[in-house]
């Protein structure tokens, strides 16, 4: 699998700033239904019900958000650059401003823990976070993000 | 969590208290400015004054980042309205509010507060909760606090130790080998005003309070054992036939058994309505503090006396009134936190806080992981938290001793499949298990943790 089945190019987004996870949620929520034509409320809440369960901040200023969906037919990712991190009570306390939303048919086998284990790969990169964190052109995030490079030193 | 409270009297001050002291991010709203300055000066909150339920006051609220809306305003109305404008134009997932009047709250209506209707997650209603809690202290006399959990098989005791304790001075690991078939635990113990979880070695102490977490069967042996006699409650005498009466009366009328209740009650309307609509329940008009009235409701040989009037010095006072003239349990309905020391020195038995319900629920909303209930003990020193292990959890697939508990922290019990377990050392919890685990309000985060899922639950 690669990140590039999972993530269209515009379904990169950079944010200068949102004022909580919950409006961070809605700008992915938007994001999926351009992209995807999934119901944004729908997205938003399954989100959230799920970050009720337990964060998705997995520390370095990264956090994973997912949620399962009906009406999806495979993994979709949305990616998020914040300008101004977010707090979002990760595990490490650190503010997160790099956000790869991951959401996945209700029925997806074992596909979805997959997207899940290869984001989090591609993200616990630090020299990949650096240079995303330094690029704030979703077309340059997208090429970085879905360059073999980094697959390959992940 | 960004939380915000519409309503800055008794329960939305109270509930701003508790969430604010969890470093949740908490603004009031009240259209009075004097509640809402009160509100900001005496606690780490921010305040709006405004009417709650306009879209332009939520929105300086920060309406458009919150998490969680409590509608707690003296109006139902309002508090419907505040909920659907939150949901409706401001997304905000969680939606609470507080209504009162009985035809809202009608089961068959229910329907109502479905999410594509008039949203509401939870509704509470002091009333409802005030007369719930007053039928489980007199489901358990000899206890000053009871709480019910894990579907109703376990309850959550507060035994003060007296002198007729037989099991005083003895480490409660002994009282596991002595009682071995009694199901039920120590989780915590109030000495010299201080609640701890108790280790293994520590022993009871006479004027200790403690917390006993037990199955519902064991209860009546569990309250032997620690000896306090449990006797039936049939004669019952009430003071204040308001709606928190009323509720409490028609329970009781409901409840199996012969149950003789007397009520007194002050204002002339609101007896007659009690009157009319109570079939066994006989209703006395005057004060409840009045000496002869008292008499004539047979105050001498009732079992037990509830004061459950809006007012909380004279609920005290007609307990104390009570008590002295021969009533050997005295319960007193207490709003204001402060007075509760005063019941000590004043004799009464019981009390009945409406907010510690109000805000133990709200509580399960607010908590990380598959919360069912927390139930908040003392002034918000400790609490039991009832969850539902997610696999994935550092909790699940572990053996109790190995989970990593925070020394504030017991197992009270485990569901599985319907069945209470003991949580005995080499018990392996499984996903789906229910757990109560009993927490000092430090250690709260670190339980929450215990309960979370991983990254990879999806």
């Amino acid at each position: 699998m690669e990140l590039s089945s999972i993530l269209k190019p515009e379904a990169v987004r950079v944010y200068a700033a949102v004022s909580s996870k919950k409006r961070l949620f809605q700008e992915i929520g938007d994001v999926a239904h351009a992209c995807h034509g999934i119901n944004a409320p729908d997205t938003v809440e399954a989100l959230l019900e799920r970050e009720s369960l337990g964060p998705t901040g997995v520390g370095h200023g990264v956090a994973l958000p997912h949620a399962r969906l009906p009406g999806l037919d495979s993994v979709v990712g949305v990616f998020v650059l914040l300008e101004k991190p977010l707090d979002f009570s990760a595990i490490d306390r650190q503010s997160v401003d790099i956000a790869f939303a991951l959401l996945a048919p209700e029925e997806s086998g074992v596909e979805h823990l997959k997207a899940l284990a290869l984001v989090s790969r591609t993200l616990r990169e630090p020299t990949l976070c650096a240079k995303l964190r330094a690029n704030h052109d979703p077309s340059k995030l997208y090429a970085l993000l879905t360059s073999p490079t980094s697959v390959k030193a992940a | 969590m960004k939380v915000i409270i519409c309503g800055a009297g008794q329960v939305g001050w109270q509930i701003a208290r508790h969430l604010s002291g969890e470093r949740n991010d908490v603004t009031v709203v009240d259209n009075n400015p004097d509640l809402v300055r009160r509100a900001t000066d005496t606690l780490d909150v921010q305040g709006i004054a405004g009417f709650a339920s306009y879209p332009d006051v939520l929105e300086r609220a920060g309406a458009r980042d919150a998490d969680m809306i409590i509608a707690a305003t003296h109006s139902d109305e309002v508090n419907m309205v505040t909920c659907q404008v939150a949901h409706s134009v401001f997304s905000i997932n969680r939606k609470i509010a507080r209504l009162r009047a009985q035809s809202y709250l009608t089961a068959i209506y229910s329907d109502l507060y479905r999410r594509d209707h008039l949203p509401i997650d939870v509704v509470i209603s002091p009333e409802r909760e005030v007369a719930a809690a007053a039928m489980q202290r007199l489901s358990a006399p000899a206890a000053f606090d009871t709480e019910t959990f894990m579907d109703g098989k376990a309850q959550l005791l507060g035994i003060s130790i007296q002198e007729d304790c037989p099991v005083v001075n003895t480490p409660l690991r002994q009282l596991t080998d002595l009682f071995s078939t009694l199901r039920a635990i120590v989780v915590g113990i109030r000495r010299d005003k201080r609640l701890f979880a108790p280790e293994p070695n520590d022993q009871l102490f006479v004027g200790d309070e403690c917390y006993v977490f037990a199955q519902v069967d064991d209860v009546s042996r569990t309250l032997e054992v620690f000896g306090k006699s449990q006797k039936k409650q049939d004669r019952i005498v009430i003071v204040g036939g308001g709606n928190v009466g009323l509720t409490v009366a028609r329970a009781m009328e409901d409840r199996q058994g012969r149950v003789r209740a007397k009520m007194i009650e002050k204002n002339r309307a609101n007896a007659e309505r009690a009157a009319e609509s109570l079939e066994r329940t006989i209703v006395l008009h005057g004060d409840g503090m009045d000496r002869a009235l008292l008499s004539e409701a047979g105050i001498s040989r009732a079992d037990a006396m509830l004061a459950i009037t809006d007012d909380d010095r004279t609920n005290m006072l007609a307990a104390v009134r009570a008590k002295a003239e021969g009533c050997p349990f005295v319960i007193a309905l207490i709003n204001d936190p402060t007075l509760v020391p005063l019941m000590g020195p004043l004799g009464i038995d019981a009390y009945i806080n409406p907010r510690a319900t109000t805000v133990s629920s709200i509580l399960r909303h607010i908590r990380h992981g598959r919360v069912r209930q927390v139930y908040s003990i003392g002034d918000a020193e400790a609490e039991v938290i009832e969850a539902e292990v997610m696999s994935t959890s550092p909790m699940a697939g572990q053996a109790i001793r190995d989970i990593d508990f925070p020394e504030g922290v017991l197992l009270g019990a485990v569901l599985r499949d319907g069945e209470l377990r003991r949580p005995t050392g080499n018990l392996r919890i499984e996903a789906g298990d229910v757990v109560s685990i009993f927490a000092m309000t430090a250690d709260v985060p670190e339980v929450e943790r215990l309960l979370q899922v991983s990254i990879d639950f999806f």
